[in-house]
């Protein structure tokens, strides 16, 4: 009897089974009412469910025990060897395929023509292994070009495109991470064909891949309908990483400014400035001028102004102090942070004058630490103010007195994009 | 006429429990369908940290905790929070004007100065006396508000968000042991949302019985402890079933005062923290979303299924008794103070169908089974109980009751909720619990809400009384 006519026949029998007894209990709340017989009825199926779910619990349990065995065994078996391999300063960035196998302790008789990684199993295991051991030590600079033969020792790549190709949702965003992390080279039609997936967290990873090649589109694929709907933070940590690597293997990166002008998302376009603050793209500062004189966004309008500001885009400030009184208070700082950080001497009086005439507390605050952070000049004007200031004032000048306090006021966001940002593998 | 009167009774109380069942077994399918969902959407620990870690754009988080008289643990506490792992939070104790050795230990401890503080009332708040900051760099992260008392929860919470500078905060005691990847499991969710997160929740559940090594729960294990071992049960079903089946609709019924995450800005325009109210909590999240709605503003609320925060429950029955009336009255509270946003569509899904559903199934819920209990002793007295029909129906909730709990013991393996997969003692542990519960456990917390309900129509004064913390193991 062949499998199939097994199972049907096994089937058949359960569903003959099933029958009698329902049949039977039918017939014994035939003369019930209504609610006894619904409840009868239930009660039979949460009892089945029941059984239902404790098997589902059992094979989740004997799942997971596996993948903890297999785990267990691959790392005793090449976890120290990978981890030299790729990181041990004793070790060249060039070794051969049969080194490596030396290296991690396997007989090369044993092992050659034959397939290091018996089942899928274990290859999900071993490659998680290495991506757990990179995403660790991701400080530490690794050796790449033994990565990609130990990647090829154990036939990793094919394994990942297959996954991507035809894995589940979890196993393709796993694959892809991987296939990043790891640095192989991931075909465009592949990350073509991701771009049209479901998944937003897939379409994601593939739209920063496409940010990786570096092509002269570079921003095409985010170019949708579904990045305008769904752009957020993470984003622009990805796509900040991608071109942060790019910039450190001296590639050319793509010129925001002008990007700015292809989406209409406001928040998108935020991005980009930030972004051009950030990678210190100072020759394209002067294309920012019509966005800044035609948007109405308050938020698109701060960041032009910090951006300018922290380039130093000297032909700015004019524009910024004529449009200074008609904003709001929030852009109103960001307008005196940007000139305070021009420093070129013509409009220290717009900090004085908010300073004495703005009601905002947070606005006459943020005028005196642009004062403070003006200079010689600047502190003389802070402490003539200080001097002449009433007694329900003195509070805003303590904070520039206290060496604790001024450390921990929050750090100006341009500072913060001043920190070093660890290149990824991402 | 009587006899209508049972027939009506009897169809009423049939067609509620099977509407209770039916919209758990809605939840169970949804909190799958989220867990799906969340399989791929949220990464494993090491790969959100790698991620956000190195990021300059990663959001800040201001951790608030009011103390109030906690000189016994204070110190263990704060280290405990310092132990959590985020490239950018600080942490905010705020003492409400304690009588014992709080503040003096908080000094000495962390060598705290006084310095100028430009605090802007944004919410209400007894007054600031002095804000607090450590001279040693170590300590950079803690800033301690002393305070006036204020002799609620609310108010110390409404000083921490007045003094806090990030964009997000957490709300929590400061007796909760937190784990170190909580703020990384949460601002994921955040930063990954393109409509402005306002708040998430987080999976909590009893300290009870586990073991803490150097501020972090190193053994988890199910309370062995009668009251403790219960609530456990209803914690893991309230979070993994509940919140995460409701969160898929992007609707939270609360998100808990011992852990939840919020955004500053929506909190602070909402008007902070309510001082008057038995539950702040639940309040805050439907000013909140209040607000977020009539402002025409699109908002997204998450819960994360594994487990953030630890809290010592109840030990006693007398704790118990006052921690339920307690809620009892809140829930009480909600209903009436948030009677416009019930099936009002201009709320979306909290006024159609979350609000009702609170109403029916958790403010009902303790009326319609206190009714039927009492009923169902006078027809036992007058003989009239049908005990076959009874006993049939007993089996259709007490088993359905069974199943849940294995849904939970399942999604918490699919999940990775708490890590008990080699300790199938705390799993038989659940079930001992959930066969026993209906008899055990269930009546008296019905008995609490519904004095509850009686206390708060009687307007009897409430009174805000801590739990008597027993303390977990450690493990030095």
């Amino acid at each position: 009897m062949d499998t199939i006519s097994l199972l049907t026949y096994y089937l058949k029998l359960i569903w003959a089974y099933g029958s009698y007894y329902m049949w039977n209990l039918y017939n014994l709340f035939r003369d019930y009412p209504f609610e006894v017989r619904l409840s009868a009825f239930l009660t039979c199926l949460w009892l089945i469910m029941i059984i239902v779910v404790i098997c589902e619990i059992g094979r989740q349990t004997l799942i997971k025990e596996r993948r903890k065995n297999t785990r267990k065994n691959i790392y005793k078996k090449y976890g120290e060897g990978i981890k030299r391999i790729l990181w041990d300063s004793d070790i060249s960035d060039d070794l051969s395929q049969s080194e490596m196998i030396s290296i991690m302790g396997l007989d090369q008789r044993q092992v050659i023509g034959k397939r290091l990684l018996n089942n899928f199993l274990e290859k999900q295991v071993f490659c998680r292994m290495v991506y757990d051991l990179i995403i660790h030590d991701y400080m530490r600079e690794g050796r790449n070009k033994n990565l990609y033969q130990l990647m090829d020792l154990f036939v990793i790549q094919k394994f990942l495109e297959d996954d991507v190709n035809y894995g589940n949702n979890w196993n393709k965003v796993s694959a892809i991470s991987m296939l990043r992390a790891f640095k192989l080279y991931i075909s465009p039609w592949v990350i073509n064909k991701l771009l049209e997936n479901k998944s937003k967290r897939i379409r994601r990873l593939a739209m920063y891949s496409t940010v990786r090649a570096g092509s002269e589109n570079d921003l095409d694929a985010f170019e949708t309908d579904f990045y305008e709907k769904n752009n957020c933070i993470y984003d622009e940590i990805m796509i900040g990483y991608e071109l942060q690597r790019r910039k450190k293997n001296g590639m050319q990166l793509p010129n925001l400014a002008l990007w700015t002008t292809r989406f209409n998302s406001p928040d998108i376009k935020c991005m980009l400035v930030r972004m051009m603050r950030r990678f210190e793209q100072r020759e394209f500062c002067p294309q920012l001028r019509p966005l800044f004189d035609a948007t109405h966004h308050k938020k698109l309008v701060e960041e032009i102004c910090r951006t300018w500001g922290y380039l130093q885009y000297k032909d700015s400030e004019d524009a910024m102090s004529e449009a200074f009184t008609l904003q709001s208070d929030d852009t109103k700082v960001a307008i005196m942070h940007a000139i305070a950080r021009l420093r070129s001497g013509k409009n220290m009086k717009l900090f004085t004058y908010s300073y004495e005439n703005s009601s905002n507390p947070h606005v006459r605050f943020e005028a005196l630490r642009c004062l403070y952070n003006y200079g010689r000049e600047g502190r003389q004007k802070l402490k003539e103010l200080e001097l002449n200031a009433e007694e329900k004032d003195k509070k805003f000048f303590a904070f520039f007195h206290n060496p604790i306090t001024l450390s921990k006021i929050p750090l100006d966001e341009l500072q913060i994009y001043h920190q070093t940002i660890e290149t990824s593998f991402y | 006429m009587w006899v209508t009167l049972y027939n009506i009774f009897s169809i009423m109380v049939f067609s509620y429990s099977l509407f209770i069942l039916l919209s758990y077994m809605v939840l169970v399918f949804q909190s799958y369908r989220a867990q799906v969902r969340l399989k791929v959407d949220l990464p494993d620990d090491e790969t959100i940290k790698y991620l956000m870690r190195s990021s300059p754009l990663t959001p800040g988080v201001s951790i608030i905790a009011p103390a109030f008289n906690e000189e016994v643990t204070i110190i263990d506490n704060v280290n405990s929070l310092m132990h959590i792992d985020y490239p950018n939070f600080e942490i905010i104790i705020v003492n409400d004007a304690s009588t014992d050795r709080t503040m003096e230990l908080l000094i000495n401890e962390y060598k705290l100065v006084e310095v100028p503080y430009d605090v802007a009332m944004k919410v209400p708040s007894k007054p600031i006396k002095r804000v607090l900051k450590s001279t040693d760099p170590r300590y950079n992260k803690l800033v301690v508000v002393d305070k006036e008392h204020g002799g609620r929860k609310a108010d110390g919470s409404n000083a921490g968000i007045n003094v806090c500078a990030n964009k997000y905060f957490v709300c929590t005691d400061v007796d909760c042991i937190i784990d170190p990847m909580a703020l990384y499991r949460m601002m994921w969710l955040v930063v990954n949302s393109h409509d402005p997160m306002i708040g998430v929740s987080a999976t909590m559940l009893m300290s009870n019985n586990c073991t803490v090594e150097d501020g972090r729960v190193s053994e988890a294990r199910v309370p062995t402890r009668y009251f403790p071992m219960f609530q456990q049960l209803e914690y893991l079903r309230s979070f993994l079933i509940g919140k995460l089946g409701w969160s898929n609709f992007n609707i939270l019924p609360n998100i808990s005062g011992g852990f939840g995450l919020f955004d500053t800005d929506v909190v602070v325009k909402s008007g902070g923290y309510d001082q008057t109210s038995m539950a702040e909590d639940v309040d805050m999240l439907l000013r909140m979303v209040t607000y977020m709605c009539n402002s025409g503003k699109p908002f997204r609320l998450a819960q994360v299924p594994k487990v953030c925060c630890w809290t010592e429950g109840p030990n006693t029955m007398k704790q118990l008794y006052r921690q339920r009336i307690r809620w009892a009255r809140g829930l009480f509270e909600i209903i009436s103070h948030h009677r416009k946003l019930f099936v009002n569509s201009h709320y979306g899904l909290f006024g159609i169908v979350l609000l009702p559903y609170i109403f029916i199934a958790e403010f009902l819920a303790p009326i319609f089974e206190g009714c039927g209990f009492l009923f169902m002793i006078w027809l036992t007295i007058k003989g009239g109980v049908n005990w076959e029909t009874t006993a049939i129906i007993f089996a259709m909730i007490y088993f359905f009751s069974i199943m849940l709990t294995l849904f939970v013991i399942l999604f918490n393996v699919v999940a990775d909720a708490v890590d008990w997969h080699s300790k199938p003692k705390a799993y038989l542990t659940l079930l001992f619990a959930s066969i026993i519960e209906p008899f055990a456990y269930h009546p008296f917390v019905t008995y609490c809400s519904n004095f509850g309900y009686i206390q708060f129509i009687r307007k009897t004064t409430a009174i805000w009384t801590p739990i008597q913390r027993k303390g977990v193991k450690k493990k030095s």
